[in-house]
């Protein structure tokens, strides 16, 4: 037996061979094929930046999820977290000249820190799309038509992205005071309409709207139902959806369902956001939306969409 | 055909579970036994009985799309799922308790106290929150007995009637959460299968507005 310094294998890693090496290939080759024929560029970027650059991007809520180590100087160092930083960093120097929209793409392995308890994987492999510069209805359709081709390249079948719109709970949260936003919105997630019926039965307005539109999720009748009693901070959303809704076609729209009760996203999306989720996979296999106050960060404002999919759960699911 | 797989926990949950689920149609067809996954009266839903503490596990990735549990299961084991209902059975309470003779929470000359626990991360937190550094110690049973045996000076853990606290000397000193069963349901599964989800919540619920606008 080997000692316990040659044997060991950190938690969360992986060596994968055979099927499930091919498999990955054949995924990543075929979504490489589908992005570079829709006109995005590929980026490279380095497996790690100074940590400052995805807590910038992301937010401070990553910092603990970061694989971190010293660099020589003893600026810290992370893993890459995810790719949007990177081309975020990128768009703002490399390409700071070039001319607008930007398409840049992406493949490659992102680097998070999991719970011990799980033994989850610490590196998982991803390819994505962020279309830079465009802010238009159109730019969210071609993200939206781009994800679902992706889908459809890896062969899968049975899936569903489920789209919804940061406006539509905002008029509601923004009617609730801290801490109980935080809590309604943990209720929200959770979808414990119990727990939001009780705390918001003797509010008005608005805020008795939390206790609906989270739990909104179908088709173009779901959305047109759901704006009858909307607050009307609530319509511009839903409108938008609706627009976006009619501009796809049937056998787009047979996969996309609207969702009102996500809220994960809303402090990261400015515009829509959506999951996806394959069937026979316990969790979402990729997720995108619009972060239009990304670029700021990195001093160079513009509006971003953009979508990732996660390649191992997909590479899982029995076909 | 099995459209819900619903993970049922082995133990004082398990026979409320099975009435509730009756009720709503989907009676378990016979006992667990040795039998992991039994049928039930509605063709559409099986069921899976487990121990207690894998309910959050199995939901969490998928194996089962819904499953019952108490909160203190599930807060310990912090399982990212959906928890739509709360079921209204299996109440309780996890508190930390110490032998009534002895003072709390000081201990005489300043040391730290060692509290035995089958709920490590929900004690971890409890004392780290409130700024007390205290020593846990992991058991899986019997916790009422370390206090006695001088495993700890304090233990954390589940009561119901305070009962067994009592016959071991030991008096409640602070409720850190109160618990009860809960439906869970995986984040996926209540998305793709949303139909079959949403029939099976008006019900276990019938009183609650679960179809969509």
């Amino acid at each position: 037996m080997l000692g316990p310094s040659l044997a060991a294998i950190p938690p969360g890693a992986l060596d994968l061979t055979g099927e499930a090496a091919r498999r990955r290939r054949e995924l990543q080759r075929a979504a490489m094929e589908v992005l570079e024929r829709s006109g995005y560029e590929e980026l490279l970027p380095p497996t790690f930046e100074y940590e400052d650059t995805f807590v910038r991007a992301a937010g401070t809520g990553v910092a603990e999820r970061l694989i971190r180590f010293p660099d020589r100087d003893g600026r810290i160092l992370a893993l890459r977290y995810d790719f949007t930083a990177s081309i975020a960093r990128v768009a703002s120097t490399t390409f700071a000249g070039t001319g607008r929209p930007l398409r840049l793409c992406y493949s490659g392995k992102v680097y998070r820190q999991e719970p011990e308890r799980g033994g989850r994987p610490r590196e998982t492999r991803q390819v994505g799309a962020e279309l830079l510069g465009q802010g238009d209805l159109a730019a969210d359709i071609e993200i939206v038509r781009l994800t679902l081709d992706l889908v459809r390249a890896a062969g899968l079948l049975d899936f569903q992205l489920n789209l919804g719109h940061v406006g539509v709970l905002a008029a509601g949260l923004g009617a609730l005071e801290e801490p109980l936003r935080a809590e309604v919105r943990r209720w929200i997630d959770r979808k414990d309409r119990g727990s939001l019926l009780r705390a918001l039965k003797d509010f008005g307005g608005d805020a008795q709207t939390l206790t609906v539109l989270p739990f909104v999720m179908g088709r173009r009748d779901a959305l047109e139902a759901a704006l009858e009693g909307a607050p009307r901070a609530a319509v511009p959303g839903l409108r938008y959806l609706l627009a976006l809704d009619a501009a796809l076609t049937p056998g787009e729209r047979a996969h996309v369902v609207y969702d009102l009760g996500e809220v994960r996203g809303l402090d990261y999306y400015t515009g829509i956001h959506f999951e996806l989720f394959v069937s026979g996979a316990g969790r979402a296999a990729g997720a995108g939306g619009r972060y239009d106050e990304l670029m700021g960060r990195f001093g160079r404002p513009m509006p971003a969409v953009g979508v990732s999919l996660d390649l191992d759960t997909i590479a899982e699911v029995p076909l | 055909m099995i459209r819900l797989r619903i993970a049922l926990a082995k133990g004082r949950l398990y026979q409320p579970s099975v009435e509730r689920f009756t009720r709503a149609g989907a009676a378990p067809a016979g006992d667990a036994g040795r039998r992991l996954l039994i049928p039930s009266s509605d063709p559409a839903i099986e069921f899976l009985v487990v121990k207690p503490g894998d309910v959050p596990v199995y939901v969490e990735s998928g194996a089962a799309d819904l499953g019952v549990t108490g909160t203190d299961v599930l807060r310990e084991s912090g399982a990212d799922v959906l928890e739509p209902l709360e079921l209204g059975f299996g109440a309780c309470r996890l508190v930390v308790a110490s032998p009534a003779a002895a003072p709390y929470p000081e201990l005489p000359g300043g040391i730290t106290a060692r509290v035995a626990t089958k709920y490590p991360r929900l004690a971890q937190s409890h004392f780290a929150v409130a700024g007390r550094p205290v020593d846990i110690i992991q058991v899986n049973g019997s916790v009422e007995v370390a206090p006695l045996l001088n495993l700890s000076h304090w233990i954390v853990d589940l009561v119901d009637t305070g009962n067994t606290l009592r016959a071991n000397g030991l008096l409640e000193r602070e409720t850190i959460l109160c618990c009860g069963a809960v439906l869970v349901a995986n984040r996926a599964s209540q998305k793709l299968k949303l139909d079959a989800y949403l029939g099976l919540m008006a019900r276990l619920a019938p009183g609650e507005p679960w179809s969509q606008a």
